[in-house]
C-alpha cells in the first residue's frame, strides 16, 4: 500500500538524523566510582564564543583561563606576572618592565618585548573601541628596549597604570601567529596564550574543554580538563548538580544563581557554598536630567526612604552587608567619612515638603497639580531586582511618592542605560580591581547609564574634569584628596542611593577543593581546584 | 428442514430498559421469500441488525436463532462473522454510503470475495466482473476502477446486490432496497431479486414499507408495529384478508399509494421483451 | 493530479514574495536606526561618524525599494547578510543550528505520531472502557501543563532521580529523549483526541457497518475506519511540523540543546535583525511549504478531493 512507502520514507528520515546526532555526540569522559577525578564540568548559561583577548565578545572567565598579562592584581595590590619586575620614572611616565625570559606561548611562539609590543600595539589600534578604560587614552607608545624589556611611555603620570594592565581585557597576550592582517580588532586565527589552560575544543552553544597547559611556565593546573558546559536555564543547571552532572557553579550577579537557591543549597548540606568578600556596590541611580529627580532635595529625599536593612535581611537573606556610602571604605582611597543616612521617613517627608510637594488626598504627593510619580527600570530576568523595585515601590509609597516598576529585557534594559531614559536604574560597580578609578573613569563616558545620570548636576563638567585629574596625579596625599571631593560631592549630589555591597558566590560539589575566588568577580581561578 | 428460525427475539436498550423487539418468532424455508412490513420505526431494520448481531453495545439482544437447525450461539464474534457475508448477506437500504469512500468499489468487491470465499485476488477481480454483469453493468472494467462518489445509487445498489449474488448466501436480507430509488431502478432491482431466487436458491428476507413491491416477492408475511409482530402466514391471506385492524389500515393506505406503481409494472411489462415477467398478482 | 500539484506550487511563488516583503517591512519599521544597533550591540559608542561609517557599510543609505531588490536577490542566493554580534554569515549559523533543531523535532514528531496513533486506536476501539476514561483523564491534565514546567518535571524524575538520562545537552542518542518528549507531550494529546473522535464517529458510519454485514474480518475494518480517520488528522498534523521546528524555543533553552530556537531568541535579545529576519524567512517559508505538502498528500489520500481539484 502507499501507506508503507510514505512509513518508510520517515523512518529513514528518523534513522539518518539519528546517525548524524550520535556522531555529533561528545567525547564524553565517564568517571566510575574509585578512578581519579580530573575533569571538571563547569556550568554557565552563556557559551563562551569568541575569546580574542583584546575584544569583548566573548566570556571573561574564559579569556582568563587562557590570556595573561603583564601584572596580576591582588589583594595586596599589583604582583609581578608575565613581567617580573619594572621601574617607573621619576616623572610618572615611563614604566620599564622587565620580562620573564622562560615564557611560551602554546604554539611554541617565544613571549618576548617584540610579542608584547606587538600585542599593545594591536590594542591601541582599535583605540575608539577601548575608550571606557583611561589607560588607553593615557598610552602614547611602546618601545623595545632588549629581547625582554619594554618601555611603556605615558602621556601623563596614570597612577593606575598597573592595575589596569593587569584587568581580564584588553591588555593580555596573544601569539602574533594568531594575529589576522596585523591586527587583531578584526578577529584572531586561533586562540594561543600562555595562560595555564589550552582551548582544545569548542562546540558553540554546547561546551568548551580546556586542557591543563603542560608546559606552562608557571605553577601548573591541578586539573587535566575543565569542560564549559553551557546550560542557558537555570533550573537545569541545578538540576545537573544535583545529578552530578556539573561540579561547579561560579556567578557574579544573579547570573549564575539567584539568592533562593544558594540558600537552598546551603541549607541542604550537600554541597559547598562559598561568597567572597564584598566586592561590589548594588546601588539606584537617580537621574539628575530629569525633571522630578532633577530636584538634589528630592534625591536627598529619597536617601532616607528606602528601608537598607530589610532588604539586605528579607530579600538579600542577609548574605550582603548594608552599603552607607556608594564605594566600600574598604576599597582603596574611599575610607572617608561621609553622612550616614539611614531609615529616616520623616525627614524624607520634611525635605519633600520643603521641595514643594505636598501629600494629596490619594496619600500621594503633588506640585503645581503635577504627582510625584517616577519609574524605575530593571532587567527583567534578574528576579532579585525585581523583587527590590517592588520593595522600594513600597518604601516610596510611605512618603507619597508613586515609583512605577518596569521590567525589560536586558538588551532594552542596557540601551536605557545609554539614552539616559530613565527615572532610577539598578547599577552594579565594577568591582575591585575597577573600582574606584576605572568606575569613576567610566563616569565621564555618555554611553555609560552613570554619565547619564549626572549630566544634570551643576558641577559635572567640574566632575569630569576632577576625575581626569585624579588619575594623573602622582602625589599620594593630593590624590586622597581629591579622591574626597569627588565622593563627597557624588553623595552629597545623592545621585546613587547605595544599597548593598555585593558579593561573587560558589557553589560546588564537595570532593572539589581548592576553590577561591580571584581580585577580580569576572574570573574564575580554575588552576588552583582540584579534586 | 427449515433454513432459519427465529424464536421470541427481543432487544432491550440497556441505558432505560425500554423494550424495543418484543419477542419475535418467525421462520424462513429455503428458496423462499419472507417480507416483513411496518411502518418507520417499527422494529423492520432492527430485526435485521439482532440477527446479524450487529446491534449497538448498549443494546441487549435476547431469543434464539436456528439456522440450518442450528443454534448461533450469542458470544462467538468469529463465528458470527463467518457467517455474516457468507451465510447470511444483507443489503442496505442507502446505497450511497455503504462503501468506504476511499477505496475503489473494485477493491472493495474484491475484499468481500476475497474473505468470504477464500481465493486469490485475481480470481475474486474476474467473479466481481461477472456478477455485475449478471446485474446489468455490462462496462464492469471501468466501473471497478471508480470510487463510490463516482457512481449513482442505483449503479451501487446493483453493485451490492452483485456482491451478494457472486457469494450465494443461503439468506439474503434486503433492507429497503427499493426506497431510495427512482421507480425505474425499483423495477429492476425486484428483477434481480426474482432472478436471484430462481437461480440460486436463496431465500430472502425482504424488509419493506412498500406493500407493492412485497406482493410480488414474498410467499410469507411479518406485520411489525412498535417493535411487536401484529400478523404473521400467508402474503396472500394477508392481503386479501389481513385479519389484524393495523394491517389492514396498513394494506389499504399503501395499496392506494401503489397504485401507480402497479400500473407502470403492468405497462412496463407489456412493451419490454428482455424483462421476465414474474407470476401477476 | 499532476495539474493540481503544478497549479499549488506556482500558487506559492506569489506566497513567497509577499511573506519576504512583509518580513523586509516589518524589519525595517523598527524605530532602532540599525546602523547605530549594529554599533551598539558591540558595544562602540554611536557618534555620528561612527553611525554614518556603518550606514554606509550595511547599504542603509539607498532607497527602500532598492533595498528590498538587493536583499531579496541575495536571499534567493541564501546570502542573508552577516551576524551583527559575530560578523559571521548568517545562513553559516542558522545552518550551524539547524540539524539539532529537525532531530529534535522529528523524534518528536515520531514519538507523537506513534503515540497518538496507538493511544487514539486503541481508545476508539474500547470506548468507555476504563482505559479510555484514564487515557482521556491523562491527556486532559497533558494539555493544561506548561511545557517548561513538564520539562524541568521530567528532567528531575527521570535524569536525576531514576539516573535514567542526560539532564541536558546535545549527545548521543538518550539525551534527545526527555526533550523530544516534553515537545511531543501537547500534541499527543491534541492528536490521540482527535484520532479517537474521528475513529469513533467513522466506526458509525454505514459503510462500516456495510462492511461488517459484507464478513469483513476485525482487522480490516480497523484498517477501513483507520484511513478515513487519518484524513482530518494530516492536515493538523502536517502543520505542526513547522510548529514544532519554530517553536523549540523553551524546550531548546532547558534542555540546552543547541538548536535555531535558541539562536533567534538570543538574536532578539541581541537585537541581531539579519538573523531575525533570516529566521523570520525561513519559518514563513517552511509554514507555506508545508502547508502545500499537507494538501498535496490529503488530496492523494482521499480521492473525493482529487476529484474537485
Amino acid at each position: 500500500m502507499k501507506y508503507n512507502k510514505v512509513a518508510a520514507m520517515l523512518l529513514i528520515l528518523a534513522l539518518s538524523f539519528s546517525i548524524v546526532a550520535c556522531n555529533t555526540s561528545t567525547t564524553e569522559t565517564n568517571n566510575e566510582a574509585g578512578e581519579e577525578q580530573t575533569q571538571l564540568v563547569y556550568a554557565s548559561t552563556k557559551d563562551i564564543r569568541d575569546i580574542n583577548p583584546h575584544t569583548y565578545s566573548g566570556e571573561m572567565a574564559a579569556q582568563n583561563m587562557v590570556f595573561e598579562s603583564l601584572v596580576i592584581n591582588t589583594e595586596d595590590g599589583v604582583e609581578p606576572w608575565l613581567a617580573e619586575s619594572w621601574e617607573i620614572s621619576e616623572d610618572g611616565k615611563t614604566y620599564t618592565f622587565k620580562l620573564r625570559e622562560d615564557v611560551k606561548f602554546t604554539d611554541g611562539e617565544i613571549f618576548d618585548a617584540t610579542a608584547a609590543k606587538l600585542n599593545i600595539d594591536a590594542v591601541m589600534n582599535n583605540y575608539e573601541r577601548h575608550a571606557w578604560l583611561e589607560l588607553v587614552n593615557q598610552i602614547d607608545y611602546v618601545d623595545i628596549v632588549d629581547d625582554f624589556t619594554i618601555d611603556l611611555v605615558l602621556k601623563n603620570p596614570y597612577y593606575p597604570t598597573l592595575s589596569e594592565l593587569a584587568l581580564t581585557r584588553p591588555f593580555r597576550f596573544i601569539s602574533p601567529n594568531c594575529f589576522i592582517d596585523d591586527n587583531t580588532k578584526n578577529g584572531v586565527d586561533g586562540y594561543i596564550g600562555t595562560g595555564p589552560w589550552i582551548l582544545t575544543e569548542h562546540r558553540e552553544n554546547q561546551y568548551a574543554i580546556f586542557t591543563a597547559n603542560e608546559s606552562y611556565w608557571g605553577e601548573k593546573a591541578k586539573l587535566k580538563e575543565v569542560k564549559w558546559q553551557v546550560m542557558p536555564d537555570h533550573q537545569t543547571i541545578l538540576l545537573a548538580l544535583e545529578k552530578g552532572e556539573i561540579h561547579l557553579l561560579f556567578g557574579a550577579d544573579g547570573d549564575m544563581i539567584d539568592l533562593d537557591s544558594f540558600k537552598a543549597l546551603e541549607n541542604q548540606g550537600k554541597y559547598v557554598t562559598i561568597m567572597s568578600q564584598p566586592i561590589a556596590s548594588r546601588a539606584i541611580l537617580l537621574n539628575s536630567n530629569k525633571e522630578i529627580t532633577g530636584d538634589i532635595k528630592v534625591r536627598e529625599a529619597l536617601q532616607y526612604a528606602v528601608d537598607k536593612e530589610s532588604i539586605a535581611e528579607g530579600i538579600l537573606n542577609g548574605s550582603e552587608t548594608i552599603a552607607d556610602t556608594l564605594l566600600s571604605p574598604t576599597v582603596t582611597y574611599c575610607d572617608i567619612d561621609l553622612k550616614k543616612r539611614t531609615y529616616d521617613v520623616d525627614t524624607a517627608s520634611k525635605l519633600l515638603d520643603e521641595a514643594g510637594w505636598i501629600i494629596g488626598n490619594d496619600g500621594y504627593r503633588y506640585k503645581d497639580g503635577t504627582k510625584m510619580e517616577m519609574t524605575i527600570y530593571y532587567n527583567s530576568d534578574n528576579s532579585q531586582e525585581r523583587t527590590i523595585s517592588e520593595y522600594l515601590q513600597d518604601n516610596f509609597k510611605n512618603i507619597g511618592v508613586d515609583l512605577k516598576i518596569f521590567g525589560e529585557e536586558k538588551q532594552a534594559f542596557l540601551d536605557r542605560q545609554k539614552t539616559g531614559d530613565f527615572d532610577l536604574q539598578y547599577s552594579l560597580s565594577w568591582g575591585t580591581p575597577y573600582d574606584p578609578q576605572s568606575y569613576l573613569s567610566s563616569w565621564r563616558i555618555p554611553a555609560h547609564g552613570d554619565y547619564q545620570a549626572q549630566v544634570g548636576l551643576e558641577e559635572k563638567a567640574w566632575l569630569d574634569g576632577r576625575i581626569g585629574k585624579v588619575m594623573i596625579e602622582t602625589d599620594e596625599d593630593k590624590r586622597q584628596e581629591m579622591y574626597q571631593e569627588i565622593l563627597t560631592y557624588i553623595h552629597d549630589a545623592s545621585v546613587y542611593i547605595p544599597l548593598t555591597y555585593s558579593r561573587t558566590k560558589a557553589v560546588h560539589v564537595p570532593s572539589l577543593k581548592g576553590v577561591d575566588f580571584n581580585a577580580s568577580q569576572y574570573e574564575i581561578p580554575f588552576e588552583k581546584m582540584y579534586f | 428442514m427449515t433454513l432459519l428460525k427465529v424464536e421470541n427475539l427481543s432487544v432491550t436498550d440497556l441505558r432505560n430498559g425500554e423494550r424495543i423487539l418484543h419477542g419475535l418468532t418467525f421462520s424462513l424455508e429455503p428458496n423462499s421469500c419472507l417480507a416483513i412490513v411496518g411502518e418507520s420505526g417499527s422494529g423492520k431494520s432492527m430485526t435485521c441488525k439482532a440477527l446479524l448481531q450487529l446491534t449497538n453495545p448498549w443494546l441487549e439482544v435476547k431469543g434464539s436463532v436456528y439456522l440450518h437447525g442450528k443454534e448461533i450461539p450469542k458470544n462467538n464474534p468469529n463465528e458470527m462473522q463467518k457467517i455474516r457475508g457468507k451465510k447470511i448477506s444483507m443489503i442496505l437500504q442507502d446505497a450511497m454510503t455503504a462503501f468506504d469512500p476511499l477505496y475503489t468499489i473494485g477493491y472493495q468487491i474484491e475484499e468481500t470475495l476475497c474473505t468470504n470465499l477464500k481465493m486469490s485476488k485475481k480470481a475474486a477481480q474476474a467473479m466481481g466482473i461477472e456478477a455485475m454483469n449478471r446485474m446489468g453493468i455490462y462496462d464492469a472494467k471501468n466501473v471497478i476502477k471508480k470510487y463510490p462518489h463516482q457512481l449513482s445509487g442505483g449503479m451501487l445498489q446493483r453493485c451490492m446486490i452483485a456482491i451478494a449474488m457472486a457469494i450465494e448466501p443461503d439468506i439474503m436480507i434486503a433492507d429497503e432496497p427499493t426506497t431510495a430509488l427512482d421507480a425505474i431502478n425499483q423495477r429492476d432491482v425486484v428483477e434481480q431479486f426474482e432472478l436471484l431466487q430462481r437461480t440460486t436458491g436463496t431465500a430472502i428476507l425482504f424488509i419493506s414499507h412498500d406493500l407493492g413491491v412485497v406482493q410480488r416477492l414474498a410467499q410469507k408475511v411479518l406485520v411489525m408495529k412498535e417493535g411487536s409482530c401484529v400478523e404473521y402466514g400467508d402474503a396472500n391471506q394477508i392481503f386479501r384478508r389481513p385479519q389484524n385492524d393495523y394491517t389492514r389500515y396498513l394494506v389499504e393506505t399503501r395499496m392506494a399509494l401503489s397504485q401507480p406503481f402497479r400500473k407502470i409494472m403492468d405497462r412496463e411489462e407489456v412493451e419490454v421483451v428482455n424483462v421476465k415477467s414474474a407470476e401477476c398478482i | 493530479m499532476r495539474n493540481y500539484i503544478i497549479r499549488r506550487i506556482l500558487l506559492i511563488i506569489p506566497i513567497l514574495i509577499g511573506i519576504s516583503f512583509i518580513s523586509f517591512l516589518l524589519i525595517n519599521l523598527n524605530p532602532s536606526d540599525p546602523a547605530e544597533v549594529a554599533l551598539r550591540v558591540n558595544e562602540i559608542v554611536p557618534t555620528d561618524e561612527a553611525v554614518t561609517a556603518m550606514r554606509e557599510e550595511l547599504g542603509l543609505d539607498k532607497p527602500f525599494f532598492q533595498r528590498y531588490i538587493i536583499w531579496l536577490g541575495n536571499s534567493l542566493r541564501l546570502d542573508f547578510g552577516n551576524s551583527y554580534v559575530n560578523n559571521k554569515p548568517v545562513s553559516g549559523e542558522i545552518l550551524n543550528a539547524l540539524p539539532a533543531t529537525l532531530y529534535l523535532a522529528a523524534v518528536a514528531l515520531i514519538m507523537t505520531l506513534g503515540i497518538s496513533m496507538i493511544a487514539g486506536i486503541l481508545c476508539a476501539i474500547f470506548e468507555d472502557s476504563i482505559g479510555d476514561k484514564i487515557t482521556r483523564g491523562i491527556i486532559f491534565v497533558a494539555t493544561a501543563m506548561p511545557n517548561f514546567w513538564v520539562g524541568l518535571l521530567l528532567m528531575w524524575l527521570f535524569a536525576v532521580k531514576l539516573d535514567l538520562f542526560p539532564t541536558s545537552g546535545m549527545r548521543g542518542f538518550t539525551s534527545v529523549v526527555l526533550p523530544a518528549t516534553t515537545l511531543s507531550l501537547s500534541y499527543i494529546a491534541i492528536y490521540t483526541r482527535l484520532i479517537r473522535n474521528s475513529m469513533i464517529q467513522n466506526k458509525n458510519e454505514n459503510y462500516i457497518l456495510y462492511g461488517r454485514i459484507r464478513g469483513l474480518g476485525n482487522w480490516v475494518i480497523i484498517k477501513h475506519i483507520l484511513k478515513n480517520s487519518i484524513q482530518s488528522s494530516i492536515t493538523a498534523l502536517g502543520m505542526s511540523i513547522p510548529k514544532l521546528i519554530s517553536g523549540t524555543v523553551i524546550v531548546e533553552n532547558i534542555f540546552a540543546w543547541p538548536g535555531i530556537g535558541r539562536l533567534c531568541v538570543s538574536a532578539i535579545f541581541n537585537r541581531d535583525y539579519p538573523i531575525i529576519q533570516a529566521y523570520i524567512v525561513m519559518m514563513a517559508t517552511l509554514f507555506v511549504v508545508c502547508n502545500l505538502l499537507v494538501d498535496i498528500f490529503s488530496a492523494f489520500l482521499d480521492p473525493r478531493i482529487r476529484r474537485m481539484t
